[in-house]
């Protein structure tokens, strides 16, 4: 263990006793490194899974992924809880955030799918990791002192960035966001210090907004963060900006129509343009015209419900809460039918 | 269990197959034996471990598998039939509904429209991850009113998950943004409407709520302003072991309040616990070990906000235009017993 200032960095190889408190986001960094988000437990773990060959087909269909789950962990389905997916993009295996138990005091893991239908166990403490702790967070035996400590962080969002590992998180308390960006490979001194990020309305009102979900994304070349924060669809975000301490203002590019959030987002190329896929809370899944992106200015004014990047909504999609690419042509996505939760392939629109 | 008729039994945590002779299979240990706690015939079997006992081959699950599931072991021996052996699957017993709402901030019956967030807090560890279905605004005729929250999968518990943090949905509330624009924000002035839960929400041992929950309340207008310490009243303590009293214009957000102040003496924070009171207006801090004659100081931390979200001398959403961007900060005010 080595400890640097407000950082505490672990090494470890092969020690037991991996304990997730939670597990709410997950990411690939490249070289087959799953990033998982442990809001609870203020910190965010890179394993190395050394999952690095495709293997033939890589097409995922799993039918009631909860019941699934379920049978693998003897349990029924109402204590299964999936916050989150990510596919190893070098390996195409799909790999799954997954808490056993109904209440705070779930039991997590993570469940890797491969595309032959097969769901093993990642083995936390078998497989090489590194760990970074959140720094920024109160003094846990401070507020123990007035009676519970109740406040928790949420990591909603976490991916790879041109060499950082971005972090966006939300309390149960405070308002005010915090996005961390941790250089990755993690060392004794990185550092997971809070960004304040802000979010200007048209100009005029500004407020410590957190972000909701966001991808890495190259604007002339130079990798950015497309994000969206809780209170409006789409901003972009220089990744030089985000150093400790900085206070950075997101840039608002789009509107996409009354009362949508974006759930998850994803990137792709097809027949020589730019697309960006959005699964939302409130108007299915959109495919975002993206040639051009950085074209498209500040929105500063007051404006009707949609406006700046165009969109087509892609009907056939429904329930859709997470995704993630696949291939160059298809994606996995997990949709909610009724009760059951399907992981299924589309192809990309 | 060595020789003998092939068979399956439990053995604690684990089950104990056999009798296995020969080499071990080809496939591994889980060709040998599986344990299935699905009825569904493409459930894989459930995780775990294999060893060799002996003549016997164990099977370790990786958890205890739940009393009401009824597994199916499949124990395939290297010559012969497979042999099926059932256990578990004893049903819950039906528990009687006991929690309950216990906690609703802010307590006040007037929200001001631009209200940021409320606090649930039940009597018992609650279910994660299907509140949304259960919480609701009820407008003055008793119809849902959609789209007032931030209704994350991710829900924001604490870590007990017996409080819930429900969030306004900040694009409504915050001024100049579209929904904000368009829709309103989620409460309106002057309206009367009704937070409720409704009891099908269950707990985290499975049993529906005790009874529904409602609270009717008026939105009165916006908080817009910064918090300013110039407004706070302290009341300095009636006797030792008396709480010193904080006085507040508005409700402050219950949580923050509870561990945004602190009592000094000179640099030494002083030991106190922290009450609400008058639905959030008033603070009442009462030293673990009294007070003595001397020079105090009340510290508030940056991080305190009411109940829209203004902190001090920064407000949730501030018109730059007018204003320009003014930091919050903490507040430092004094007092002598």
């Amino acid at each position: 263990m080595a400890q640097s200032g407000d950082t505490t960095t672990l090494e470890r190889r092969s020690e037991s006793g991996v304990q997730l408190k939670s597990a709410s986001a997950l990411a690939f960094a490249p070289g087959g490194v799953l990033l998982v988000g442990d809001g609870l437990g203020g910190r965010v773990y890179a394993y190395e899974t050394g999952d690095t060959t495709r293997h033939g087909d890589s097409d995922v269909q799993i039918e009631d992924l909860t019941g699934k789950i379920a049978a693998l962990l003897g349990t029924t389905s109402d204590q299964i809880r999936v916050p989150d997916l990510a596919v190893n993009p070098d390996s195409g295996a799909v790999y799954l955030a997954v808490a056993r138990g109904a209440g705070a005091d779930a039991e997590h893991l993570i469940l890797k799918a491969e595309p032959s239908g097969r769901i093993t166990e990642l083995d936390l403490d078998a497989t090489p990791h590194t760990i970074v702790a959140l720094v920024d967070q109160p003094d846990a035996e401070k507020v123990d002192r007035r009676g519970n400590a109740l406040r928790t962080d949420t990591i909603t969002d976490l991916g790879y960035v041109d060499g950082k590992v971005v972090v966006a998180g939300l309390s149960n308390e405070e308002f005010a966001s915090t996005l961390r960006a941790i250089p990755y490979p993690f060392t004794a001194s990185t550092k997971g210090a809070a960004i304040e990020i802000w979010h200007g309305a048209h100009g005029q009102y500004e407020t410590n907004a957190p972000i909701r979900t966001f991808i890495s994304y190259e604007f002339d070349g130079k990798p950015e963060i497309l994000a969206s924060y809780t209170c409006t669809p789409l901003v972009r975000i220089a990744v030089d900006a985000l150093t400790p301490g900085a206070k950075v203002m997101g840039t608002t590019i789009a509107e996409l129509g009354n009362m949508n959030r974006p759930l998850d987002m994803i990137a792709y190329r097809k027949d020589g343009q730019d697309f960006i896929l959005m699964a939302n809370s409130n108007r299915g899944v959109m495919k975002v015209h993206a040639d051009g992106l950085g074209e498209y200015g500040p929105i500063t004014h007051k404006i009707a419900a949609t406006h700046g990047v165009p969109y087509d909504t892609i009907e056939g999609l429904q329930g859709v809460r997470r995704l993630d690419k696949l291939t160059d042509t298809t994606a996995l996505a997990m949709v909610a039918t009724g009760e059951a939760l399907n992981l299924t392939t589309i192809a990309l629109p | 269990m060595a020789g003998g008729e092939a068979r399956i039994v439990r053995d604690g945590a684990a089950f104990r197959a056999g009798p296995w002779l020969g080499p071990p299979p080809a496939g591994g240990w889980r060709e040998a034996l599986a344990v299935f706690a699905s009825d569904d015939p493409a459930a894989p079997p459930m995780l775990g471990v294999h060893a060799r006992d002996v003549d016997d081959v164990v099977f370790r699950p990786r958890f205890a598998p739940a009393p009401q599931v009824r597994l199916r072991a499949v124990f395939q021996p290297a010559d012969g039939p497979p042999v099926t052996a059932w256990f578990g699957g004893v049903p819950a017993p039906e528990r009687a509904p006991s929690t309950r709402v216990v906690l609703l901030t802010p307590s006040a019956d007037v929200w001001p429209e631009n209200l940021l967030r409320l606090y649930l807090t039940f009597s018992a560890p609650m279910r994660l991850g299907e509140a949304w279905p259960h919480i609701r605004m009820l407008d003055a005729a008793g119809s849902a009113m959609g789209g007032m929250f931030v209704e994350i999968d991710q829900e924001l518990w604490d870590p007990q998950g017996r409080r819930l943090t429900v969030l306004f949905d900040p694009a409504r509330i915050k001024r100049g943004l579209v929904d904000n624009i368009n829709e309103g924000p989620p409460l309106v002035v002057g309206a009367r409407c009704t937070l409720e839960i409704d009891a099908a929400w269950r707990d985290a041992k499975g049993a529906r709520l005790a009874e529904p929950f409602r609270r009717e309340v008026t939105v009165g207008p916006p908080l817009r302003a910064a918090l300013d310490p110039a407004d706070w009243r302290l009341t300095p303590p009636a006797g030792p072991d008396q709480p010193l009293t904080v006085d507040f214009p508005h409700p402050l957000d219950a949580a923050l309040a509870l561990r945004a102040f602190a009592v000094r003496r000179g640099q030494a924070e002083i030991d106190c616990r922290a009450t609400l009171a008058r639905d959030e207006t008033r603070l009442l801090l009462t030293p673990e070990h009294g007070w003595r004659a001397g020079r105090y100081s009340l510290a508030a931390d940056p991080v305190l906000e009411d109940i829209a979200g203004n902190r001090i001398g920064r407000p949730f959403d501030i018109d730059v235009r007018a204003h320009g961007r003014p930091e919050a900060h903490g507040a430092e005010l004094p007092f002598e017993l």
